[in-house]
């Protein structure tokens, strides 16, 4: 079904959104125009009251796009994310369980848990993923991208989504979950078909293979799992059958749940901060040479492209009961979906929000989420991107798009903002 | 009177809790929250909550 066939319902026909504004035309997150450029239409939202109404593939979607309205609901206690609350019949409810993806199993992930019970899971892993864990890996992460960047050595063009932002956070997570090393290659060729077939939802090619690699993850996590029970060593999975060992605390069933989110909530998700954020950089050209200048603005400036150019748009609540959402009377369990990047340039909390400037100090952004479910990976995300960026300006002594920033190849649709291609002119450092 | 406990091993620096309370916690240089008082009176302990509870990772706790 196309965005045009949901629009033909009237969304505020339904009573529990009655008296909502419509979202203007251009707000369809399905298309890949909307997906391209969406600022224009999300700042008339946000001046438009920021709050509206429109009809989704399942039902009315109410959106907010002012930054504190967004972040109260990301705090909200009187919404949820576990679908198991809604009615059985409910079409919100499929393809995040179990028979739609191979990859889900019995039990739900933490991220689509409520408290408490997303509180006790959440605790098992939350230690892989601290900073001074994270800062860890540096040299790792370091000699990986070096890795890659040998790969395509003696080019003076390269696609960077290829060479570096799809397959570095893969290859980081699989040896941070502790896959064997004869394994990385089939690991990594299923994370990479995996990804790919959530990049391009319309392929059907592709969602058949993608699922096919799903099974056969499942299935590889399964023997894994007891072979970690068997003999546990120093990495992420024996971490977790550890947990499940000592307290009874993590089922089987938990576990390969839990390694299936580790997998594939990270992935698609920072290749995209690399990518959108490399976009943003070398579109502008008096940015990039402060960052020659002071290199240490690095960080600052991964920073900025969360930002300026998240790579999740937004994320979604469903109302547990009648209740005032932003100041509007809402039902029970209406979808209620916070834009992220309309708030990160929400001019009452960030400055000149659309310029893109890596010097700024004291950068927010909602990119990560916020409350409970603030995203587990977001020092593992910055520091990947943080050091994949100082490794690609260490190679090279010059780096330019191959194409006009505005002739970018933007995937369309789904919850994800991210770029097909980014072709990079580069010239090597001579002597480095 | 309650006091607010942080376990800076679990903690990510999330800063999600002071951001919902910044009057009872601030980041240190590491950007791990310390409490702004030794104990906190009875009428914060609701604010108290609001700041565990905003935790993603439970690095938070109440003591009395
Ligand atoms: C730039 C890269 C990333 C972005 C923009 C991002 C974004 C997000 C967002 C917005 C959420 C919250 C979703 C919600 O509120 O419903 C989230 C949750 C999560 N993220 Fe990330 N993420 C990134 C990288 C990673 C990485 C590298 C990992 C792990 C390897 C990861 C693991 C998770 C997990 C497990 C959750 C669920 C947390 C929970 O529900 O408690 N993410 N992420």
């Amino acid at each position: 079904m196309t965005a045009t066939d949901d629009r033909t319902q009237d969304p505020a026909a339904d009573p529990r959104v009655e008296g909502l504004r419509h979202a203007p035309g251009g707000y369809d997150p399905t298309s890949v125009d909307y997906v391209a450029d969406p600022h224009e239409v999300l700042r008339q939202m946000r001046e438009d009251g920021g709050v509206h109404v429109y009809q989704a593939h399942q039902g009315p979607r109410v959106v907010l796009t002012r930054w504190a309205d967004v972040e109260a609901l990301l705090r909200s206690k009187d919404v949820f994310k576990d679908v198991r609350k809604l009615a059985p019949d409910d079409p919100r409810r499929v393809g995040v369980l179990p028979d739609e993806n191979p990859m889900a199993s019995a039990a739900p992930s933490i991220l689509g848990l409520d408290a408490p019970e997303h509180d006790r899971l959440r605790r098992l892993v939350n230690r892989a993923f601290t900073p001074r864990a994270v800062e860890a890996l540096t040299p790792r992460i370091e000699e990986i991208a070096d890795r890659l960047l040998d790969e395509v050595a003696g080019q003076d063009e390269i696609d960077f989504m290829e060479a570096l932002a799809i397959p570095l956070p893969v290859i980081v997570i699989s040896e941070m979950l502790g896959v064997d090393p004869e394994d990385r290659a089939q690991f990594k060729q299923w994370s990479l078909t995996m990804v790919n077939s959530d990049l391009r939802p319309d392929d059907h090619d592709r969602i058949r293979r993608g699922r096919a690699a799903r099974q056969a993850m499942r299935a590889y996590f399964d023997r894994v799992v007891a072979q970690r029970r068997e003999a546990p060593g120093e990495d992420l999975i024996s971490a977790l059958v550890l947990a499940e060992e000592e307290g009874d605390r993590l089922t089987h069933e938990e576990t390969l749940t839990m390694l299936g989110l580790l997998l594939n909530a990270g992935n698609l998700t920072t290749t995209d901060l690399l990518g959108n954020g490399l976009l943003a950089l070398l579109s502008h050209p008096g940015q990039v040479e402060a960052l020659r200048e002071r290199p240490e603005l690095m960080a600052n400036a991964v920073e900025e492209m969360l930002r300026y150019t998240p790579p999740v748009l937004g994320t979604g609540r469903t109302t547990a009961h009648p209740q005032e959402v932003a100041g509007c009377p809402v039902g029970q369990h209406v979808s209620v979906s916070g834009s992220v990047i309309s708030a990160n340039r929400d001019p009452e909390v960030v400055e000149d929000p659309d310029r893109f400037d890596i010097t700024r100090d004291e950068i927010r952004y909602l990119s990560f989420g916020g409350g409970i479910h603030f995203c587990l990976g977001a020092n593992l995300a910055r520091n990947e991107a943080r050091l994949t960026l100082e490794r690609l300006f260490h190679r090279y002594s010059d780096i330019r798009l191959a194409v006009d920033p505005a002739q970018a190849e933007w995937r369309g649709g789904g919850a994800f903002r991210g770029l097909e291609r980014l072709p990079l002119r580069v010239t090597t450092r001579t002597g480095g | 009177m309650p006091r607010l406990v942080v376990d800076r091993d679990t903690c990510m620096s999330s800063g999600q809790c002071y951001m919902v309370q910044p009057r009872l916690l601030q980041p240190d240089e590491e950007d791990i929250p310390v409490p702004t008082a030794e104990e906190f009176p009875e009428e914060d302990r609701e604010a108290l909550m609001d700041a565990v509870h905003a935790c993603p990772t439970g690095a938070l706790s109440i003591q009395e």
